[in-house]
């Protein structure tokens, strides 16, 4: 150990001393049974949610921009997957992260997300009224758990956009970027929002130039 | 190759490793919520998550390294939550009230680092987590986590060289 590590480790020891504590694996057992139904009862309402894409409106104050290229457009078609005994056909768009982003073959655009683990089974989508179109160039499913201390955690917020839409950025009440992501193949995620979005909380998505065309408000 | 192990196995072993690292998950969530209840919810709050993720376990990542991420960003969570309802206890007023005076002006720096390196420090000399560890906990590449250390203790041995000692 160096002469800075061996200082930085006593000081350390001075600031968060180590502590005699009793693990408490009970209460982690309790918590782990108790919010269980709510977990299942909000990803069920979240499914819900996702079916009512037109109607996420109501709920988050969503706001779009004209002016910018390629928000009516999504060119990300994707690659067959193979589901036995299942009608339509349904395209693998992409992975990020933990997800699984779809399309659903039909005349409107239809989409879905899944677990990345679970390829060909999406777990909700949905075919938003005017997406793509500068009015609705993104579509974003965010899961949201119900917890002890807070009344809305997301735990995934993943989405798909228009050809136009370059990037997004999670801000908090006072304009400070807290995470953000690169939009490619029309599909993202935000993993580092997960647990931190909360309500107040601003996601901007931008052109490749910088300009906002949309904003979702929590 | 991985080997995917039944996951009754990885949940006896998720219990073992709370039992035997609980007061370092402590140490290290408690120093990211800068709150010592917070940092023991962080922690049930973590393991609670982590038994609800177990079917997404992927082995490829040691199962400790996986936790730790969990354990991090539900202590991340608490400060902000913490923030938010104007409770904070910052690491600044830690470094003042602490057993000793902050003759070396460590406690200060670490308070200054930008988050990465203040997490990477904490997993590192809390935890006493490997590069490999800290890169998966964090999310990054080891190289990563080894610019990051150095460059933290960089940092530290110039402010160590300017301020002279009383």
């Amino acid at each position: 150990m160096t002469e800075i590590e061996s200082i930085i480790e006593q000081e350390l020891e001075h600031l968060f001393p180590r502590r005699e504590l009793v693990p408490d694996w009970g209460e982690v057992e309790r918590r782990f049974r108790r919010p269980r139904r709510r977990r299942l009862v909000a990803l069920v309402l979240v499914t819900v949610l996702v079916l009512l894409l037109a109607g996420l409106s109501a709920i988050f104050r969503v706001t779009g921009s004209s002016g910018s290229s390629g928000l009516d457009r999504f060119s990300n078609q994707g690659t067959l997957v193979a589901r036995p005994g299942v009608p339509g056909r349904l395209y693998l768009l992409g992975v990020r992260a933990d997800t699984a982003f779809y399309r659903l073959e039909g005349r409107k655009l239809c989409v879905g997300i899944g677990w990345a683990s679970e390829i060909g089974h999406p777990g909700a989508g949905g075919c938003g009224a005017h997406f793509p179109s500068a009015s609705e160039p993104v579509m974003t499913f965010a899961g949201v758990v119900a917890t002890k201390d807070h009344d809305g955690r997301v735990f995934q917020f993943a989405g798909l956009a228009a050809d136009g839409v370059a990037k997004l950025e999670l801000l908090s009440p006072r304009g400070a970027i807290l995470a953000a992501a690169p939009i490619r193949d029309n599909i993202f995620t935000l993993p580092s929002a997960n647990g931190l979005l909360l309500r107040g909380d601003r996601v901007v998505f931008l052109d490749r130039q910088g300009k906002t065309v949309h904003v979702e408000q929590y | 190759m991985s080997v995917r192990r039944p996951q009754a196995a990885v949940r006896r072993e998720l219990e073992l490793l709370y039992r035997s690292r609980y007061p370092d998950f402590v140490r290290v969530a408690t120093a990211i919520t800068e709150s010592n209840p917070g940092g023991i919810d962080a922690v049930q709050e973590a393991f609670t998550q982590a038994l609800s993720a177990l079917g997404r376990y992927r082995h490829e990542a040691p199962l400790e390294a996986w936790v730790w991420r969990i354990v991090v960003n539900a202590a991340l969570a608490q400060r902000r939550g913490n923030r938010e309802v104007g409770q904070p206890e910052r690491l600044e007023a830690a470094s003042k009230n602490g057993t000793g005076p902050d003759r070396s002006g460590v406690r200060t720096w670490i308070a200054n680092l930008p988050e990465r390196q203040r997490l990477a420090v904490f997993l590192r000399y809390y935890a006493d987590l490997d590069y490999r560890s800290i890169a998966v906990t964090l999310g990054v590449e080891v190289g990563t986590v080894s610019a990051t250390l150095n460059a933290a203790h960089t940092a530290l041995r110039s402010s160590l060289t300017e301020v002279p000692n009383d």
